[in-house]
């Protein structure tokens, strides 16, 4: 079992993606509803891969990366990036400031898990 | 009967003095009453001479006085010859009194003044010095008398020779006033001539009649000029403030200056406007006012119709919110209209004369050979330019959209006219669309992540079974979901491409490797439309973005299966050709009709919208292919002989897109 930790501020992108991995029975899966709060739940649980979304109101996505990259509980975890926006600039940007990858919205729920290993390059 | 008079008063003469000599021997050589006799011969003779001479024998009013002066002094010498002798033959000085008489009367027409006053003068010297000799008396008497004739001939030759000469000075003047009238006749005859011929209407005035005008003249007036030579110069008619033409023309000073505008009724009350200039001749003490006039009606309403249409230009070009210019052939500034002076210079200053190149320019997008106003004015082409930038005197540049036409005169390009736009609203307006479609399609894309995450979820089985309707009804959602995500893809694509911020990556690619990726990539669509998808392909490398050239591939192919039917063949084949290498993607389907072959390029542009439903295409599938085949400096077509399918083919060169590609920048 691997353990994720999805930070979306949408409830039902956070709902269906639980779900799209839990079936799977391969995830343990942890959500946060706001940057603030996925992050100190990254602190604490120390996830094995996070899923953090672009664009949230209040701490948003680049700005949770940053802390998340700043606290030394966190700095080795991945993350991957999930928006909405599809454009290159912006993933070099998120790879630049310590993203391992961007997974573009609306994913594909089956296949979801798939990708976040092959991104990741996990075995 | 011209020689009967002359002929009388010679014998007369002869008598008188048969008479005389006769006397001589009845009364004796000294009785005064023998003088008689010879006087009237005298007188008689010298008659007879003078009617020789002269062959004027008629009386007239002018010598009617003389006459009867003569009579009265012939009659009243024997009178007085009775009264002073008192005696003698009584008879005979009746007989000689009957016969002076009688003589009298014939001479009554012709006797001139002259001669009775001489004949008086020898009566009154014969009773004088009645004691002479009568024969010295008349001897006396013959002598003088002789002398009187001859003086009086002497005198009549005189102005016989001066009559003559009067005669021949009368001929020759005769000659010169023939000539001079002929002259006058031919004179007048030719002014006649010209002034007939005359545009202008010639009318000569004395006081207030009319003594001439010609025809040109007449017909200003509408009449002939028979029915106004000799009328009054009213009858020509008024002006609108009531003064006749010599009134309206007298009452100015300078006659001879420029001609006179007179709004003038005629006499059938016709509105004119007449342009008239006097000048008075004089001529043998008479004056003539000479008007030379000409109706300028027409020409009065051109002018107005003139001044109407270009106070109607200008309002239009005025109050057109473009500006126009107007350039000559050297690219100045001919003429702006008001826009123009305000976009460009704040409405303050001229822009007349200005170089076009200092404001329909700036510095950062400078004037260079190959700009589109310089081509109108100098080579005669017609360009329409968007998003140039044009400088403003008080403002930062301001973007515009132009029209650069040539000014073409006889063939040849004397200037250029620019039509601009100030698009700084537009501009604004487009980018807060974009911006609004970025972020309603980012919105749309929250929900849908959701709604195709779980109804691919339901569909997958993982949740449980459904029943067969439910699970038709999860199809159909989840095919709509989809086509909402593709359509939602697609605009923000096409959105990117018309904001330039969609950059090309390119990196040289195997086309081979390539197609094979598309066919791998669309044949479970194939599959399931029973389409059967083959490439065909030889190696051969071009410089492309790969994600792009994928994308074009999977949309033409996907279009080329959707529209096949089951069991048609689709071929994506790839070939070299020249610089270029084409890809082409064939089908069975049903072709393009020739109208749409274009249009299918533009958004939303689909042959026919039941089929796109159908088929469940967004409609931009094309528009995106058209964009990246000309991103990548290449072109986009179609090939549809009719009942053969089509064959949409991209060429592309193989070098890759231009170097100036788009600027690429993505905001947030």
């Amino acid at each position: 079992m691997r353990r994720v930790l999805i930070i979306d501020d949408d409830d039902d992108i956070r709902e269906v993606a639980k779900l799209s991995l839990e079936v799977t029975g391969e995830w343990d899966v942890a959500t946060a509803p706001d940057g603030e709060t996925g992050a100190r739940m990254a602190a604490e649980q120390v996830p094995d891969v996070i899923l953090l979304d672009y664009m949230m109101p209040g701490l948003d996505g680049a700005a949770t990366l940053a802390r998340l990259q700043g606290d030394a509980r966190t700095r080795e975890v991945p993350v991957l990036m999930l928006t909405a926006r599809v454009a290159a600039t912006l993933e070099k940007e998120m790879m630049a400031q310590g993203a391992k990858g961007v997974l573009a919205k609306p994913f594909d729920p089956l296949s979801l898990g798939h990708e976040i290993v092959r991104r990741l390059g996990w075995s | 009967m011209a020689y009967m008079l002359p002929t009388l008063a010679a014998a007369s003469a002869i008598i008188y003095t048969l008479v005389g000599i006769s006397s001589l021997f009845f009364l004796g050589g000294t009785d005064p009453r023998l003088a008689y006799p010879v006087i009237f011969g005298s007188a008689f003779a010298l008659y007879a001479m003078r009617l020789t001479l002269t062959s004027k024998a008629r009386p007239s009013r002018q010598t009617l006085p003389v006459t009867v002066m003569a009579v009265l002094v012939v009659l009243a010498t024997p009178a007085a010859f009775f009264i002073t002798t008192g005696s003698g033959d009584q008879l005979l000085g009746i007989a000689i009194m009957a016969l002076a008489a009688g003589f009298l009367i014939l001479n009554l027409f012709a006797l001139l003044f002259v001669e009775a006053v001489i004949a008086a003068v020898f009566v009154t010297a014969v009773f004088v010095n009645p004691d002479a000799g009568h024969w010295l008396q008349s001897g006396y008497s013959l002598t003088l008398t002789a002398l009187a004739g001859f003086a009086i001939y002497a005198v009549r030759r005189r102005g016989i020779s001066r009559l003559a000469h009067l005669r021949q000075n009368d001929e020759r003047h005769r000659t010169v006033l023939a000539r001079a009238l002929n002259e006058a006749n031919e004179s007048e005859r030719r002014f006649r001539l010209l002034s007939g011929a005359a545009f202008e209407g010639i009318v000569a005035l004395r006081g207030s009649e009319i003594r001439d005008i010609n025809t040109a003249g007449a017909a200003i007036f509408g009449a002939a000029p028979d029915d106004l030579i000799g009328g009054p110069v009213q009858a020509l008619g008024a002006t609108t403030d009531g003064r006749d033409l010599a009134a309206a023309l007298s009452s100015s000073e300078d006659q001879d200056a420029e001609g006179h505008e007179l709004a003038f009724v005629r006499g059938d009350r016709t509105r004119l406007a007449l342009e008239a200039r006097s000048r008075k001749v004089r001529s043998r003490g008479e004056e003539t006012l000479v008007i030379a006039v000409r109706d300028v009606t027409d020409r009065k309403q051109n002018e107005a119709e003139r001044a109407r249409l270009s106070r109607e230009r200008a309002l239009i070009l005025d109050s057109t919110g473009e500006g126009i210019i107007g350039l000559d052939s050297a690219g100045r500034v001919k003429f702006a209209n008001k826009a123009a002076t305000r976009l460009l210079m704040g409405g303050g200053a001229e822009l007349d004369g200005e170089l076009h190149e200092h404001w329909l320019h700036t510095p950062e997008h400078p004037h260079r050979d190959d700009c589109p106003i310089t081509a109108a004015y100098t080579r005669g082409e017609t360009h329409q330019v968007t998003a140039a930038m044009f400088s403003r005197r008080y403002a930062d540049p301001m973007p515009v959209d132009y029209v650069s036409a040539p000014i073409i005169q006889d063939g040849s390009t004397t200037g250029a006219v620019i039509a601009f736009r100030d698009i700084t609203d537009r501009i604004e307006v487009e980018r807060m669309k974009d911006e609004f479609v970025s972020v309603v399609s980012h919105e749309l894309k929250t929900p849908l992540t959701s709604m195709s995450g779980a109804l691919r979820l339901l569909d997958s089985g993982r949740l449980g079974d459904l029943p067969p309707a439910g699970a038709r009804m999860l199809e159909i959602a989840s095919e709509n979901t989809d086509r909402l995500i593709r359509l939602v893809n697609d605009i923000l694509d096409v959105e990117r491409f018309r904001a330039g911020k969609a950059a090309l990556e390119p990196v040289v690619i195997d086309v081979v490797a390539l197609a094979k990726g598309a066919q791998a990539t669309m044949s479970p669509m194939a599959s399931a439309a029973g389409v059967d998808l083959r490439v065909d392909t030889v190696p051969v490398e071009v410089r492309a973005d790969p994600d792009r050239l994928i994308q074009a591939l999977t949309n033409l192919l996907s279009n080329a299966i959707k529209f096949s039917p089951r069991g048609g063949v689709v071929t994506l084949k790839v070939a070299p050709q020249g610089e270029d290498v084409r890809i082409s993607v064939q089908d069975q389907g049903p072709g393009i009709p020739r109208a749409h072959r274009t249009r299918i390029f533009e958004r939303f542009h689909q042959v026919d919208s039941s089929h796109a439903r159908e088929k469940g295409g967004t409609g931009l599938g094309l528009a995106i292919c058209r964009w990246i085949a000309e991103a990548h400096g290449g072109t986009i077509g179609v090939d549809s002989p009719i009942g053969e399918g089509s064959t949409f083919f991209l060429i592309l060169p193989k070098r890759g897109p231009p170097i100036a590609s788009n600027p690429s920048k993505e905001s947030s």
